[in-house]
């Protein structure tokens, strides 16, 4: 059925604009790759000069960028003005399967760290904030016999708790992110373990000293 | 037979408005929900598949005790070719056991398809992350139509299809939108979600007459009306649900309950990024002037 192919390519030229620059400029390349009819690739071409798909492109992107926004709003803070190049990079190699907020956090979070770990991206907060955020994602997003089913889980905490590792003071870095203010100069470093507590509603956040830190690693009644 | 009970006026659910919901329970008659919201799909392979918001999920059982409730998904994707899926609409019948939803209601569009075409049905999706029209043929209209069954039979309650806005239009079509939503009726059983801003959001960035489609348009088959507002991107008017209902929608509520005052429902709509500017008293404004209208017909 050709339907199927005219909706491929219409979703990939909304997704991609120079795929759609591609197929303006040469579309008898692209068509030859699909099954369709003559009707349909009329209706291809003329919709690829359309100035409506400049505005399809928009949402899409918009649409793509708020359950990043939603679950990672610090991320995409620190990240500044790099976020629209990852953005794009993110988005070519990962067409979306759905617009979930945990699923897509995840994904983009996992890409970040390959980013960082590859040398592509530099930044000395991104990797722990990220990291802070993807946990309380998946502590509002996931039940206690998810997350106590799940690998990385802290294996001696309770499944609704998780103790992040900071390398910079976490309270004055979240609390200047969260205000939108870049992180604070002259931030102490060192071993910082902030413990996110999700087992009520409203999720409570404690900086642990490192002995408290090594006795809840240690124990899960610690808490 | 399902109820033919009228409900009046309604609020598209979405989280900033617990608390208007909490207070001002006098000034909505139901409750709309977007049931993609209520759980995290993992995909078709996923298992399980569907993982439960609990919160939220437990927020709409309390209300539901105090006001009946309308189901509107955004998942089903019931225009593309290549993917129906089953399993969302099992996951909605069961939410409608839960919730009982007066009816249950989708886009008239696509947004799914295969990230492989060979693959079809077996391999990854990709999402366009936006609802994108179908064209008006008849190979589309037999295609949704067997759906439309599909769901209604699964599905204990009524099923509505909503009219689509669209940026781009798709030339060539066999059947204007109207004549395409008639037929469609006509041979599937399900009735007509009329969201007003989307025809007017048409009519703007594609000069099509309002007049028209509502004079073409079988009004026998509306079941419920969406209001909402939007605003300009790029040069095109956008149906972004930003703010306050756009005056124009407000008038052509008001043509579209005079001429048809069976109509059951009319539901505001609005991006929860908005509720600053609209505030509770602003969200009870709106509320209260669809009433007015609704009263003055219905």
């Amino acid at each position: 059925m050709a339907l199927d192919a005219f909706q491929d390519i219409f979703c990939r030229m909304i997704a991609s604009a120079d795929y759609r620059a591609r197929l303006i400029d040469n579309p008898e390349a692209e068509f030859d790759q699909h099954d369709l009819d003559a009707r349909e690739k009329r209706r291809l071409t003329a919709m690829a000069s359309h100035p409506g798909m400049r505005i399809n492109t928009a949402i899409h992107r918009a649409n793509r960028l708020t359950p990043l926004d939603q679950t990672l709003p610090l991320t995409c803070f620190l990240l500044g003005s790099r976020l629209g190049a990852l953005l794009d990079r993110y988005w070519h190699c990962n067409p979306t399967e759905n617009l979930q907020l945990p699923a897509e956090c995840a994904r983009f979070a996992d890409f970040i760290v390959d980013e960082l770990q590859s040398g592509r991206l530099a930044d000395p907060f991104v990797g722990e904030v990220l990291a802070f955020e993807r946990a309380c994602t998946e502590l509002r997003f996931f039940s206690a016999e998810e997350l106590a089913s799940r690998t990385e889980t802290q294996p001696r905490l309770p499944a609704k708790v998780r103790v992040l590792h900071f390398q910079h003071d976490p309270e004055p870095l979240l609390e200047a992110l969260s205000e939108l203010k870049p992180p604070p100069e002259n931030l102490a470093e060192g071993d910082f373990h902030l413990a996110v507590d999700a087992r009520s509603d409203e999720a409570v956040f404690r900086l642990l000293d490192p002995v408290a830190a090594a006795a809840l690693l240690g124990s899960r009644n610690a808490l | 037979m399902y109820s033919e009970q009228k409900l009046g006026i309604g609020l598209l659910f979405n989280p900033a408005l617990p608390q208007f919901l909490e207070t001002r329970p006098e000034s909505f008659d139901y409750l709309e929900v977007i049931p993609d919201r209520e759980w995290a799909d993992r995909g078709v392979h996923g298992s399980p598949r569907f993982l439960l918001l609990e919160q939220s999920l437990e927020f709409l059982e309390r209300s539901r005790e105090r006001k009946p409730m309308l189901c509107h998904s955004i998942g089903l994707s019931i225009g593309s070719a290549a993917i129906f899926d089953s399993g969302h609409v099992e996951q909605i019948r069961w939410l409608h056991q839960k919730l009982d939803f007066a009816w249950h209601s989708d886009h008239l569009s696509f947004s799914r398809l295969p990230q492989d075409l060979a693959a079809a049905g077996n391999g990854p999706e990709m999402h366009a992350a936006i609802s994108l029209p179908v064209p008006y043929d008849q190979q589309v209209l037999q295609l949704i139509a067997e759906r439309v069954r599909y769901i209604r039979a699964v599905i204990d309650c009524q099923f509505l299809l909503e009219n689509n806005v669209y940026y781009a239009a798709i030339p060539e079509e066999e059947m204007s939108e109207a004549e395409f939503l008639n037929r469609l009726c006509q041979v599937s059983g399900c009735g007509i979600l009329l969201d007003l801003h989307n025809l007017y959001v048409n009519s703007r960035n594609h000069g099509i007459s309002m007049e028209a489609f509502l004079r073409d348009i079988d009004l026998r088959h509306i079941v419920e009306i969406h209001v909402a507002g939007g605003d300009e991107l790029l040069g095109f008017y956008t149906d972004s649900h930003a703010g306050p209902v756009a005056e124009p929608v407000w008038e052509l509520l008001d043509e579209t309950l005079r001429a048809a005052p069976w109509i059951r429902a009319v539901t505001f709509e609005f991006h929860e990024s908005s509720y600053p500017l609209l505030k509770t008293e602003g969200i009870a404004a709106q509320l209260a002037r669809a009433r007015r209208i609704w009263e003055r017909h219905c």
